[in-house]
């Protein structure tokens, strides 16, 4: 069972570890460039895995022992033929972003305790992972009433997995996208149905996000800067309580910061192959919640503008193309699902309940006061000063302005962050609950990408 | 610290600190001794699984409308809503409907203030009269799945 789970997980990491060349490949400098490449390669293969599961499924396929072969082969074709390509002679592709001398490391004595450290905080953080996950086997409510309900359907009842989609379950979110229930159920047809497939899977998206913003800062601000943030990202106990908990918005806010690192580290040659990747990342974003549509047309955004500035519009242009063509197989799939299996975003509201209208919300200044002050107050480790300690941080380690400013990482978690708090204001759901209910997790999406972008844009001068 | 990394060391070493610091409130936090509502309600429902009919309809008794998320105004509790969800979520892929009752003398047994559950279709049911005070057992194709205090 447990030869058949790996087999099931490393073979679209395989492929994804191919494709994590271009993010943090040999050309990166930074010690943590292979725990980056690891991360991202993870995290590819998750969002690669759930599109074929999905294509099997709408031609006709059930996920049963034919389903097995089929994945298996795909991958271990795609696999091969791409370590073949890699052999035959194509250059590796080095990574236009280079550490500036003042970020290089001055002392192998610095980066070994930053090193040390940060492994620390990883096996601190996978055993209160494993520890939490283990009182809670099913994940939190989110997981076990609407992802993990799906997942079972997708399994359990074979040809027949589109009951998952019915009226009766309209109360279940059924307008989620589909690629953790499609993860968790083509993992269960691996290796059967086991609380242990959500539970490595909600652990190892934790600790990827982790890893994806190690590397990502490190390539730009050193080692110590890139175990500041990740140790930090470690530390806010909110993140660590939704991994354990299956929660979505962890995997969300993953593919969401390892698209900005790739996009980031995309550097001023802009590698079409990087971009590509960064867009077929906000892709899997957009695949795992909607949130992560507006996490992505955020982020595009900022790209294209701040390339547009850099660049030029012509090349802005050249690069949105090169991000569209990553990003379609995602956006693709999302379509088909919503136009053949599921049209709605969003629960209808209980019946007798009239929500006040849109014109009321939006002109009702006590609704936006109580959305950003709530919203604020349940925002990542707020209540024990996480975002303090970053700030304080960032400017021990020389934070620039000028960096900040060109972030697009930053531009895109702080985007995100106003968005849901502006979609808290506008919710049609009673306020209060929807609040009480939802906002401590919805904050948690943007945060890996704020500290990107903090920690990215710090340079000490020596 | 006094070399020209000291600022990175003392982030670092600030930052680890405060990982631990926090990992360790995680890891000793007080754990319940006894299991979980939704654990309670697992055991109850894995035993009537086996009795369902693969992708039967399935009823759960509750009061009001669990979808109703106005609690304190709907007639549904959190309990009602967590029950309901559950059964959905262990009994899948059959569909799980809400049943809502409100009075003993409903048509189908009536179980106030606690647990409910009632096969439809081809599984037995069975239900006594409800009265304050006394126990009311809910019996379906020959388990007992739980018993509770009629209020």
């Amino acid at each position: 069972v447990k030869a058949l789970l790996v087999l099931g997980l490393a073979l679209p990491a395989w492929c994804g570890w191919h494709l994590s060349r271009w993010v943090f490949g040999p050309g990166a400098q930074g010690r943590f460039a292979g725990l980056g490449r690891v991360s991202v390669a993870f995290l590819v293969g998750v969002g690669l895995s759930s599109l074929t599961t999905f294509l099997w499924l709408v031609v006709g396929g059930a996920l049963d022992p034919s389903f097995v072969v089929a994945d298996s082969l795909l991958f271990a074709c795609i696999g091969a033929g791409s370590e073949l390509l890699n052999r035959k002679g194509s250059r590796e592709p080095k990574s236009s972003v280079r550490m500036s001398d003042s970020a290089r490391s001055q002392g192998t004595a610095l980066d070994t305790l930053s090193a040390s450290l940060l492994a620390l905080g990883f096996a601190l953080a996978l055993w209160s992972l494993t520890d939490m996950s283990w009182e809670h086997l099913h994940g939190g409510w989110d997981a076990w009433a609407f992802l993990n309900q799906r997942a079972r359907f997708l399994v359990r009842a074979g040809h027949g997995w589109k009951a998952a989609f019915g009226p009766d379950l309209a109360w279940s979110q059924v307008g989620y996208p589909l690629l953790l229930p499609l993860s968790v159920a083509r993992a269960w047809t691996y290796v059967g149905e086991t609380q242990a497939v959500p539970l490595v899977l909600g652990i190892a998206f934790t600790l990827s996000a982790a890893g994806v913003l190690v590397a990502g800062v490190a390539t730009h601000a050193g080692c110590a800067a890139g175990s500041v943030a990740g140790l930090l990202l470690l530390g806010t106990p909110g993140f660590i309580v939704a991994g354990s908990y299956q929660y979505a918005d962890v995997p969300l806010a993953s593919l969401l910061v390892a698209a900005l690192a790739a996009l980031q580290s995309a550097g001023p040659a802009r590698k079409p192959a990087t971009i590509a990747l960064g867009g077929a990342l906000l892709g899997f974003a957009g695949w795992t919640k909607n949130e992560g549509i507006l996490a992505g047309a955020l982020a595009v955004a900022t790209f294209w503008v701040l390339v547009a500035r850099s660049a030029g519009i012509r090349a802005a242009l050249r690069d949105l193309g090169w991000l569209a063509v990553g990003a379609a197989p995602s956006a693709l799939v999302w379509l088909v699902f919503h136009v053949r299996i599921e049209r709605s975003l969003m629960p209808g509201l209980p019946a007798g309940y009239v929500a006040p209208s849109l014109r009321d919300r939006i002109l009702d200044p006590n609704r936006w006061a109580v959305a950003f002050r709530e919203f604020s107050r349940l925002s990542p480790g707020m209540h024990i000063g996480v975002p303090c300690l970053a700030i304080g941080l960032a400017i021990l380690l020389g934070v620039r302005s000028r960096a900040l400013v060109v972030s697009i990482a930053l531009w895109t978690g702080v985007g995100l962050w106003i968005g849901v708090a502006i979609f808290f204001a506008l919710t049609p759901w009673p306020l209060e609950w929807h609040l009480r209910t939802a906002a401590e997790r919805l904050a948690l999406q943007p945060w890996p990408a704020i500290l990107l972008g903090l920690f990215g844009s710090t340079r000490v001068d020596r | 610290v006094t070399g020209p990394g000291w600022r990175e060391a003392v982030a670092v070493v600030v930052a680890a600190a405060f990982a631990v610091i926090v990992s360790a409130r995680t890891v000793l936090r007080v754990k319940p001794s006894s299991p979980g509502e939704e654990e309670r309600y697992d055991r109850a429902l894995e035993r009537v699984r086996t009795e369902v009919p693969h992708g039967a309809s399935v009823d759960v008794l509750v009061r009001g409308d669990p979808t109703d998320v106005r609690f304190g105004e709907s007639a549904a509790t959190a309990e009602d809503v967590v029950l309901w969800y559950r059964a959905q979520y262990v009994l899948a892929p059959s569909i799980v409907r809400p049943f809502p009752v409100t009075a003993c003398d409903a048509p189908e047994p009536v179980l106030p203030g606690g647990a409910r559950y009632l096969l439809a279709g081809d599984a037995q049911r069975s239900g006594t009269a409800c009265g304050a005070g006394s126990k009311v057992l809910l019996r379906a194709g020959g388990l007992t799945l739980f018993e509770v205090e009629a209020r």
